[in-house]
């Protein structure tokens, strides 16, 4: 069994002076190395669940638990050192270089210099930035999309196992938007921390999160894979949030790797072979090349099983 | 010019005597105003009454202030001192408000959210961002303090306007006119280094240098 990373229990958050919860009855245990996506329109608490798990907001009631351990109960500090966070405008220090900038935690820490600048370097290549290049320029001089990658590596310094992400991506452009969330994804795998991820597009949930988490009104309305959510909505209100008319667009955000079913050796020989972190609707367009009547689903040449057409079509009917 | 030829010693302890006026009250003055202008910008509450007090002391004319004084701390350097520390409160403690105020709050919460302990953060990042405007506010209160301490001579402080007020006072022209060029010579010098710093601190903060 996994370990539970982080345990929301009965976490309830009222603002001082406000007469209702911006957060209420949050039970759930998100396991380690898991990529999980916090849904939800503004004003939902999703923001509030978040910043209550590195103590920017402290809670009301219940209890938060990092690794088993109560969040309270550790120097305020040392713990938020040990979480990676990164926010909306990167929140890179105007005066620090981008060297600078990656190295607080680690200074904070005692770090030598030269574990902290082989660190500089090994970040500065893993969010795509060249050595080089940035690490003696200022954050005003990058753009948005570097600023971000800035952020991603500062947060990523210590090798946190949790990552705290409050719409990152939020202020960046679609394009360069794309790039960052797929890079985001596979760096995620790569180094299998834990990401709780909050962002208000539906397609970015869907898209990165293994899990998600479906908030309104201070309350967690679903906490499913996304394959659950698209075909069994908890209520009308996730039911409205995720609606999109355009088929395609479902296809485009559920990976294929959910409720395979078992493929005989024979299929397996002969099918034809589709890797389990694509999407739907790659398996649409491959069923419509190759006209066939089933995909082999493998994850690194292993066989997961094997997705029929008739699994898409009662998707896409639905 | 032949005045300050052979009174060149007289006027040179002037000139002297004006800048220690003017170093020792800018001085303080930063010495009393910092912590209360942090203290406003961590506590808004206070903020308002704060500057308020500051803003009437500071509509109050200079010799009226001496007059009011006097009878404290008595006839000199200390009482001109106390009147220009006083008056300068109002601008620095503005300035160190409005510097530490112009931190986002993102780097509030970033900083938080990176485990700075409280007093690491004030002076490894709130201070250098807050910086331009405190050296901008710095610079204002010396212009202020190099022309207006003048007035100091009136109770007997020492300085430029030793110079000048003797000067009126005589008819000697030529005094009045050394006195006053020196004081803005003064006032411009100090103004166009304080300048470069600020520029200097405020290109630091926005990382261009």
């Amino acid at each position: 069994m996994t370990e539970i990373a982080i345990e929301f229990k009965n976490v309830r958050k009222r603002f001082s002076g406000n007469e209702y919860d911006s957060v209420s009855d949050v039970s759930i245990s998100i396991e380690q190395g898991s990529f999980i996506t916090i849904l939800g329109t503004s004003g939902s608490g999703k923001t509030t669940l978040l910043k209550m798990v590195n103590r920017i907001h402290e809670l009301t009631d219940g209890e938060i638990l990092y690794f088993g351990e109560n969040i309270n109960d550790l120097n305020v500090n040392d713990y938020r050192r040990k979480i990676g966070y990164v926010i909306q405008q990167s929140g890179l220090l105007p005066h620090k270089t981008v060297e600078e900038n990656i190295a607080i935690v680690p200074k904070m820490l005692k770090w030598d210099k030269q574990k902290i600048d082989n660190r500089i370097k090994e970040l500065m290549d893993l969010v795509c930035l060249d050595y080089d290049t940035y690490r003696k320029r200022y954050p005003r001089s990058l753009s948005g999309g570097e600023q971000q990658r800035v952020g991603i590596a500062r947060a990523l310094a210590t090798n946190p196992s949790v990552m705290l992400m409050d719409e990152p991506f939020g202020a960046i452009d679609a394009i360069t938007r794309s790039v960052l969330q797929k890079e985001i994804k596979s760096l995620q795998k790569k180094l299998k921390n834990t990401v709780l991820f909050v962002t208000h597009d539906v397609y970015e949930a869907f898209l990165l999160g293994k899990k998600i988490i479906v908030m309104d009104g201070g309350k967690i309305q679903q906490f499913d894979t996304p394959f659950n959510i698209m075909m069994h909505p908890a209520n009308d209100f996730v039911k409205k949030l995720i609606f999109t008319g355009d088929i395609y667009d479902k296809l485009k955000v559920l990976t294929i790797d959910n409720e395979l079913e078992e493929a005989t050796p024979e299929e397996i020989k002969e099918g034809i072979r589709i890797e389990a972190d694509k999407h739907l609707n790659d398996a649409l367009v491959l069923f419509i090349k190759k006209e066939c009547k089933y995909l082999i689903v493998v994850d690194n040449d292993q066989v997961l099983g094997k997705l029929p057409i008739e699994k898409l079509q009662s998707i896409m009917g639905k | 010019m032949d005045y300050l030829i052979s009174h060149y010693d007289a006027v040179l302890e002037c000139v002297l005597e004006h800048v220690e006026l003017t170093v020792l009250t800018l001085l303080i003055s930063f010495i009393i105003a910092f912590p209360i202008g942090v203290l406003i910008s961590k506590c808004k509450i206070m903020s308002g009454p704060i500057n308020g007090i500051f803003n009437t002391i500071y509509a109050i004319p200079s010799i009226a202030l001496f007059g009011f004084l006097i009878p404290y701390t008595g006839i000199g350097t200390g009482t001109a001192i106390t009147a220009f520390v006083v008056y300068n409160q109002y601008m620095l403690i503005k300035s160190v408000e409005a510097g530490f105020d112009s931190i986002s709050p993102t780097i509030h919460e970033i900083g938080k959210g990176l485990g700075y302990n409280k007093l690491y953060f004030f002076f490894s990042v709130e201070l250098p961002l807050a910086l331009p405007s405190i050296v901008n506010g710095l610079k204002l209160a010396t212009i202020g303090t190099v022309t207006g301490s003048t007035l100091g001579a009136t109770i007997g402080a020492g300085g430029l306007g030793v110079l000048i007020f003797r000067g009126l006072k005589m008819r000697h022209w030529n005094k009045v006119i050394i006195g006053t060029v020196l004081c803005t010579i003064l006032a411009f010098a100090s103004s166009i280094l304080l300048q470069a710093i600020e520029n200097r601190v405020r290109k630091r903060a926005q990382g261009e240098l």
